[in-house]
């Protein structure tokens, strides 16, 4: 009895120990997760993470690691800046029973986006639904976007609006050709605001 | 860069009539429609037709031709090493004219008149990325891209 009871302290034990956290730190490279972003982005904005130079030589090893799971061939300065938001300005989760309001003044770029996939980092179908373009988002007076994220695009039909289908999610922003002072200062990179719509009529009733 | 091998070996002989001529010679013709089952691309972006070129320098100096839009949307190439450094990116604002030819070798001793990008591993890939101002430009601006090719060249 004894001599089994050591074998379990001293070999099974430890054994699933490691097994546990292999898994628990290999899974930090394969998704988008709290711990993830607190490792690997080098650049914090409220709640928008972004990693400058994924694919510049020299980077380090988690790092390529992680885009190869959530992507493939990363940005170089100067040319590309993806931020990624996993949670609301309350540090909530963004989910996929929630409606929100993404609110921001638009960076000085040649091209940017939102989009948004799911907490796997796969795409969400129909995919012409989950993406905000400057190509097809007005701004209003102040030079902001105003746009919806919801599970059903007919519930705002005259507002600016993309879907994430139910799905719990990450929304990625894309910068291409950005203003050079970018890099210089990461902080003055705009980002946006993400509030539940909910959150946002309480305060207005407020 | 296996999973991409992996995808680009099934574009290449997996014919699938909604994603169209994706392998022609060398060069793969991504469609924005066939790429939500691809491993090697989890988040692309709706707004992007990607074109890529792999290659192997084993075969050669690598010369490529790609059509340049004229207006002001975004077109970029990028070159990566096999380990997905990044060696060259060139965009539209960039170039004058409505084509654009470089070489990749990694041959510093190279004299040629045409823009090089050198790499530092025989494997890798060239990721072309042009901008849809709206879906129903695809059909337009996927035939423009076609004209892209490729030819590995040991003599200049």
């Amino acid at each position: 009895m004894m001599q089994n009871q050591d074998l379990l302290k001293n070999t099974m034990v430890p054994i699933f120990a490691g097994i546990l956290l292999s898994f628990i730190v290999f899974y930090q490279f394969t998704h988008t997760t709290p711990l993830a972003q607190m490792m690997l982005g080098d650049v914090h904005r409220n709640q928008w993470i972004s990693h400058f130079d994924q694919s510049m030589e020299g980077q380090n090893p988690w790092l390529r690691n992680y885009i190869a799971f959530t992507g493939l061939v990363g940005s170089i300065r100067p040319e590309i800046i993806y931020l990624e938001a996993m949670y609301d300005d309350n540090q909530t989760p963004l989910l996929g029973n929630q409606d929100y309001i993404l609110r921001g003044t638009a960076p000085n770029c040649r091209y940017w986006s939102f989009v948004v996939y799911d907490f796997n980092n796969r795409r969400i179908e129909p995919y012409e639904e989950t993406i905000a373009s400057f190509h097809r988002i007005k701004l209003n007076e102040n030079e902001q976007y105003e746009i919806i994220i919801t599970d059903d695009l007919k519930k705002y039909p005259d507002q600016q609006a993309i879907s994430h289908a139910g799905n719990d999610f990450n929304i990625v922003m894309r910068i291409y050709g950005p203003k050079e002072s970018y890099y210089k200062n990461k902080h003055s990179v705009p980002v946006g605001s993400i509030l539940p719509l909910n959150y946002y009529a309480a305060e207005l009733d407020n | 860069m296996s999973k991409l091998d992996k995808d680009l070996e099934r574009a290449r002989t997996e014919y699938r009539p909604e994603c169209g001529e994706r392998w022609v010679e060398g060069v793969v013709y991504s469609n924005p429609a066939c790429l939500s089952d691809v491993a090697s691309s989890r988040k692309p972006n709706p707004d992007f037709i990607y074109t890529l070129i792999p290659y192997d320098l084993k075969e050669g100096n690598l010369r490529v031709s790609a059509p340049v839009p004229s207006d002001d949307r975004y077109w970029s190439i990028h070159a990566h090493n096999r380990n997905t450094d990044a060696f060259y990116k060139i965009t539209n604002t960039e170039i004058d004219g409505d084509r654009f030819e470089f070489l990749v070798t990694r041959d510093r001793n190279l004299k040629t008149e045409l823009p090089v990008a050198y790499a530092s591993s025989n494997k890798g890939i060239i990721l072309f990325r042009l901008t849809m101002k709206n879906f129903s430009e695809y059909a337009a601006l996927d035939e423009f891209r076609r004209s892209t090719n490729r030819k590995y060249v040991e003599n200049l």
